[in-house]
């Protein structure tokens, strides 16, 4: 076991953790979170759409399950969405199911096209839904979260650090957990399941359940990436949280980055998210949508240059680098 | 007992039988050759007997049980193992990890798999290139990783798809001294070859296929003497020259 290999992602990491006591501009920080809310979405699509290789275009829908759920628990009985957030993950899990189970058996393009049809579906009910079982979800108007302070038992702050600090520690356990799965069984087999379905089968491996499995852990998490928006923003809508784009990006930066690898979806989200933050800021007021526009650019030139994301390069330079 | 008896098996693809009502039996020790001309449906056969398709009609019973119909993934775990007449390396990953994955649904740990991995390496000979990305390999390795693969498994029915289609006469004779290796007297093992020399030093016993029936069956001298055999192989006109 190589020790060296892993000094510089260490470090990376224990800089990021210290770096706000340097430099505490609220931009900057606001830019980074929304670097690692998508890395850590990403991060979550990746288990899915990259170790297990099936492209959804539908993860959108986890993302505004799990912080529909969590907000409508919250402004009903008040439970705590650090609570909540779990139950966000779980029913994003459930629903995972729900689109997993009938579009496992379809391939490429195929599934791809039928969990954005699910995704969009979801979008459409909660932009019709004024209530739903009883809970006030307000259509197409979105839900407001109180404004209560500084309240760290309910996931609210008035300081961007502690959002800075909540989300870079769900990437980091995220990236933990991700690091063990691919050492054992499960990521194994996912790989198997990747690289070939048929001989996996023939191998014995259960790839139904194994799809089943990496979409609920996949959507699990992305649920979660819901409920921090929900929190950060304290506003949400179908079109703000649920909308086409949110799945779109989550795929982008890690094909970009690097799909089917830990580090991937973080070097795409460092890469990508502050571009669309600076066309955001420069260009929203002409033209919308205009990040969006970017992406595509920088997605083309990707794979028509480094059809397995920018990471390949980067680690050969990398190993060259701890090697010499 | 017999360790495999297909029964009055019958599978249809649209209007046409792949397989038509075909009975053979396999039982351990045994090295059965599955011979016929292209598309005479013995890659078909494989296929319901792992259960990538379910079979229209007739019954497979492997040990005693009915496993028509099971799961690819649930034939395997029960001890049927098979290669590919085209390889399925998983290519972006290292020969040894590709050989892990098949032994991890029989093996408790990772270290236990990775032992019967690196022995089956030894086995067929692919110890050195274990580091190598599968996809680099050259066809003979790659054939010898599907065997590998195949006997991660622990298979009591091995059934081997042209596992030496595009070999030279040199790595032949290569394959045809693993196969040897391989058959002992706990395993049974159906080949699909065309190569004729193969299949008269391997086999006990050959069924030749055509159109999805069985034609003949006996030891391979007399079967390539056969006259059904002949007209199935080359026409009419050469029945009786």
């Amino acid at each position: 076991m190589n020790v060296k290999k892993y000094n510089f992602p260490v470090l990376f990491i224990l800089a990021l953790f210290v770096l706000p006591f340097f430099f505490s501009s609220p931009v900057l920080l606001h830019v980074l979170i929304l670097v690692y809310f998508y890395a850590f979405l990403s991060m979550s699509w990746n288990i899915l759409g990259g170790f297990a290789g099936q492209l959804s275009l539908g993860h959108a829908a986890y993302t505004a399950i799990g912080a529909y759920l969590s907000t409508m628990l919250f402004l009903r009985w008040h439970i705590s969405p650090w609570v909540t957030m779990f139950g966000g993950g779980i029913g994003a899990s459930i629903m995972s199911v729900i689109i997993g189970y009938p579009c496992f058996k379809l391939r490429g393009a195929y599934y791809a096209l039928s969990t954005l049809a699910f995704a969009e579906l979801v979008r459409v009910l909660i932009t019709n839904t004024d209530s739903f079982l009883g809970f006030q979800i307000n259509a197409a108007r979105g839900l407001l979260l109180p404004v209560m302070g500084h309240a760290p038992g309910y996931f609210q702050f008035v300081d961007k650090q502690y959002y800075y600090y909540i989300i870079l520690s769900f990437c980091t356990i995220l990236t933990i957990i991700l690091y063990f799965m691919n050492k054992f069984r499960f990521g194994y087999y996912l790989a198997a399941i990747r690289e070939d379905q048929e001989a996996a089968e023939a191998l014995g491996i259960n790839v139904t359940w194994c799809k089943l499995l990496a979409g609920i852990m996949s959507s699990f998490f992305t649920g979660i990436g819901g409920v921090f928006y929900a929190q950060y923003v304290l506003y949400i809508s179908a079109q703000s949280i649920g909308a086409l784009h949110i799945s779109l990006e989550m795929a982008f930066i890690s094909i970009v980055g690097g799909k089917g690898t830990i580090i991937g979806p973080i070097i795409g989200a460092f890469l990508l998210t502050p571009l669309a933050e600076l066309t955001r800021v420069y260009l929203a007021g002409t033209y919308m949508g205009m990040h969006l526009v970017f992406y595509g650019g920088v997605l083309m030139l990707v794979v028509k240059f480094m059809p397995s994301g920018i990471i390949h390069p980067l680690r050969m330079l990398y190993e060259k680098i701890i090697t010499s | 007992m017999d360790l495999l008896i297909v029964e009055d098996l019958v599978k249809y693809f649209g209007g046409l039988y792949a397989v038509d009502h075909l009975s053979f039996s396999a039982s351990i020790g045994e090295v059965v050759g599955l011979i016929g001309p292209n598309g005479a449906g013995k890659t078909t056969v494989f296929n319901l007997i792992t259960g990538t398709y379910p079979p229209d009609q007739g019954r497979i019973v492997y040990k005693g049980e009915n496993i028509s119909g099971l799961k690819p993934h649930v034939t395997c775990r029960k001890g049927i193992g098979r290669t590919f007449q085209i390889t399925k390396p998983f290519g972006s990953l290292r020969v040894i990890d590709n050989v892990l994955i098949a032994c991890y649904p029989k093996s408790q740990t990772k270290k236990e798999a990775q032992q019967k991995a690196e022995g089956l390496l030894r086995f067929v000979g692919l110890y050195e290139k274990q580091e190598v990305l599968a996809k680099h390999l050259t066809l003979v390795e790659r054939k010898l990783l599907e065997i590998a693969r195949a006997l991660a498994s622990e298979p009591t029915l091995l059934l081997l798809d042209e596992a030496m289609a595009g070999l030279n006469e040199k790595e032949v004779n290569d394959a045809i001294c693993l196969i040897n290796k391989i058959a002992d007297n706990k395993i049974g093992i159906l080949v699909i070859e065309h190569i004729f020399k193969v299949i008269t030093k391997i086999t006990n016993r050959v069924i030749v296929l055509d159109r999805g029936k069985k034609i003949a069956e006996g030891d391979a001298e007399n079967v390539m003497n056969d006259e059904n055999v002949i007209k199935a192989y080359f026409g009419e006109d050469y029945a009786f020259a």
